[in-house]
């Protein structure tokens, strides 16, 4: 399920990002491009954490951005953006940020399976490790596959 | 039968991640539990039990005595240690 989602199209690495909002915006960026969310979403999940703070921050390194359902999902999708550079989320003891995940969510469940997948894979150090280490979108991809086989 | 809720700020991404670790800790500990996740919105409106949530929710809670905060909610040691630790209480 989190494979029929990441895949080359939304497994992007880049170097570095101005703040945490702009890792947000860059991070969506994919499923903007995809048409899988309205811009709109975008701007509702960064205002999410204007509104409630760094929570999404979830463990360290690892920063889940995600609005409402209603805010503009079309269809359910996630993205994966690699930051090479850690970026300061106010989040106390999990920053700096490297890995950012973008959740659209179609309703309050249905993306259960893609996060059930997406925990295995975060809680295994190693591959975490291994992905942020990673200079190759398409070897990402493998590593989480090895991780969900 | 004991209420967990575990919150975050729409109750979509963290509190939904946040459940199923609970749901395999309380599982592993033999806690029988019913489990929802809720928003913040939703938290102040209805009781629960137990309430889990993440250690930036903090603010948001204070006071309350039956609440537990987590700094990474995919780190089943972390829930567990606390988790017993409150149940020891």
């Amino acid at each position: 399920m989190l494979l029929d989602l990441l895949n080359e199209e939304t497994v992007k690495i880049y170097s570095g990002a101005k703040d945490w909002e702009d890792a947000g915006r860059i991070a969506g960026q994919p499923l903007l491009d995809n048409e899988m969310v309205e811009d709109r979403y975008i701007d509702a999940m960064i205002d999410s954490v204007k509104k409630y703070g760094p929570y999404i921050v979830i463990a360290p390194g690892i920063a889940l951005f995600h609005a409402r359902p209603e805010d503009g999902v079309k269809t359910m999708c996630i993205s994966l953006a690699v930051f090479k550079k850690g970026i300061i989320f106010n989040a106390q003891k999990n920053d700096p940020v490297k890995l950012v995940f973008v959740l659209g969510a179609i309703d309050s469940e249905s993306h259960l399976q893609v996060l059930s997948e997406a925990m295995l894979l975060l809680q295994d150090s190693s591959a975490v490790n291994s992905i942020i280490a990673s200079n190759d979108e398409s070897e990402i991809i493998r590593i989480i596959k090895n991780v969900l086989a | 039968m004991l209420k967990i809720v575990t919150v975050c700020g729409l109750g979509v991404g963290s509190s939904l991640i946040l459940k199923m670790t609970v749901d395999s800790v309380t599982k592993e500990l033999g806690i029988k539990c019913n489990i929802e996740h809720w928003d913040m919105g939703t938290v102040k409106g209805r009781k629960a039990d137990l309430i889990i949530t993440t250690s930036e929710f903090e603010k948001s809670f204070e006071g309350q005595e039956n609440v537990i905060f987590i700094d990474n909610i995919v780190d089943k040691k972390e829930i567990k240690t606390k988790l017993v630790q409150y149940f020891d209480k």
